[in-house]
């Protein structure tokens, strides 16, 4: 437990490290949401809080996949190097939780200095849960499509039929962000549904999206381990070459010249002995 | 055709008493429908060099890969007794870390702390005169300094079995003979080692050429010694 622990925590620093030099990402990930809250508020919208929200979601989500999708090339040579895929994907879950929760808390304050929410307790809550959601949210997608392009594209579609379903529609129980989304609702006075169902769309959403990443990626970055030689196993010289169906035994493992199987895909070449290499 | 020549040093002789450190058996593999690998057998003793060599497409860095454990084969099996250290022809790096934050972060999945992962790392990359007081984000290196690093992951945690895949990309010539001399004192610590290579002139410092062709087998009843 303390290596996986010990293990997580190096993966969520050298991520974080990473996040921490894409400056630029960092200020438009900041930026996206204070734009959607500001936008909405300036033309007198009652759901600015809403919008505030779900600019959030989107930055958060937006961070999460494309943490994914820069590891992909990584993580299989990590995962051959000693780690778990549990271990890199906690890492990645706890650093962008970390960093959702900061942009969370600088929203919620914002929201609660300029927008004076009705119900306070409801922006608190909305603001806890859509980082988390958000995250899942990411990181299920960046698991499960191949490019950034497909990503980014099915993340702004999600935001996209939040932002545009009336709240008493039945679809919406198909987005994940709903439940942090409803809550922000009764944060600015809107009629909202109860906070009960609210919390339980919002668990289930959140398991169901890490159960799909966590899984996805371990395929993706899982690697098949050699089955390992015992100490002093013997090769059996029984052992035969599957190649183009020779039957020419493999050498035993005793010091003896691999065979050249000339007509099959491999020819061993024994170097010859002018080499200086092995010279005394 | 491969040419059959004669050994005056037999494979593996530097430890004659181990068991193989890698053995590859009937792998078979095709990428749709296309068949890449077609039932490869190879095997590498400790302290053994095996250069492997062949046409573009022939299948190295994926025989590589499947001895790495990072592809799966359609049938064959693959044994190894010891760890690996895979060097991939493309540097799997982070553009935005630095060359002892890969340390650190590679020498944690082998269990060093990180005083130890930087010591042990930056001793194989001085080896190879990487600029360790250099402390740029590897997306600010040149393509040899970055397979340096590259090279220098797969051996950090000192494997037993070293797959390397063109490591010397883009290095200089001074480096690339001092490289040469690193295999040899590599083997002669006893890893098993198998170099992908286009460097023909290189390959008389390797024990074995293992060459992969496309070529078609024959029917039975041809093979010879």
């Amino acid at each position: 437990m303390a290596t996986f622990l010990r293990r997580s925590l190096t993966a969520a620093e050298m991520q974080a490290r990473q996040l921490l030099r894409r400056r630029l990402s960092l200020y438009i990930l900041l930026a996206l949401p204070v734009a959607l809250y500001l936008s909405t508020l300036t033309n007198g919208s009652e759901s600015a809080i809403q919008f505030g929200a779900l600019g959030m979601g989107w930055s958060v989500a937006s961070a999460a996949l494309f943490s994914v999708l820069a590891a992909r090339a990584v993580e299989p040579r990590l995962v051959l190097a000693g780690y778990r895929a549990a271990e890199l994907m906690m890492g990645r879950f706890l650093l962008l939780l970390g960093m959702g929760a900061i942009l969370a808390g600088i929203g919620a304050v914002g929201m609660t200095l300029v927008s004076g929410p009705v119900d306070e307790g409801a922006l608190l809550a909305s603001c806890a849960l859509v980082p988390v959601v958000a995250v899942a949210l990411g990181l299920a997608v960046g698991a499960v499509l191949p490019h950034d392009l497909e990503g980014v594209l099915v993340i702004i579609g999600v935001v996209g039929v939040q932002l545009s379903l009336s709240q008493s529609t039945w679809l919406n129980l198909l987005l994940p962000l709903d439940g942090p989304i409803q809550l922000a609702y009764r944060a600015g006075g809107q009629p909202a549904d109860p906070v009960g169902p609210m919390l339980l769309h919002t668990l289930i959403s959140t398991v169901l999206l890490l159960t799909v990443a966590a899984v996805v990626w371990s395929r993706k970055v899982r690697v098949r381990p050699p089955r390992t030689r015992a100490e002093r196993q013997i090769l059996p010289a029984t052992v035969r070459s599957g190649t183009a169906g020779l039957g020419v035994p493999m050498p035993p493992w005793h010091p003896e010249p691999m065979p050249i199987r000339v007509g099959s895909q491999l020819h061993h070449v024994v170097r010859p002995s002018s080499s200086p290499w092995f010279l005394p | 055709m491969a040419v059959a020549m004669t050994a005056a040093r037999r494979p593996g002789e530097r430890w004659p008493l181990m068991p193989p450190a890698l053995v590859a058996q009937g792998i078979v593999k095709s990428y749709g429908g296309r068949p890449v690998l077609r039932g490869v057998d190879l095997m590498v003793r400790p302290g053994e060099v095996v250069g492997l060599v062949g046409e573009n497409g022939a299948g190295k860095s994926t025989l590589l890969r499947i001895c790495a454990g990072l592809l799966d084969p359609d049938r064959g099996t693959v044994e190894v007794s010891g760890r690996i250290g895979f060097c991939p022809q493309e540097p799997g790096l982070l553009d935005l870390l630095t060359a002892d934050e890969h340390l650190v972060y590679f020498g944690a999945a082998r269990g060093l702390g990180r005083a130890a992962s930087v010591t042990a790392g930056r001793r194989i990359l001085e080896e190879f005169g990487f600029p360790t007081g250099d402390h740029k984000v590897t997306k600010r290196l040149s393509g040899g300094t970055r397979q340096k690093l590259n090279l220098a992951l797969a051996l950090l945690g000192d494997p037993a079995v070293l797959l390397l895949d063109e490591p010397y990309q883009g290095f200089d010539r001074g480096v690339y003979v001092n490289f040469w001399d690193h295999v040899g004192a590599w083997a002669a610590t006893g890893k098993a080692i198998v170099i992908v290579t286009h460097m023909l002139a290189e390959l008389n410092r390797v024990d074995r050429v293992v060459e992969l062709s496309a070529e078609r087998p024959v029917p039975a009843g041809v093979a010879e010694r």
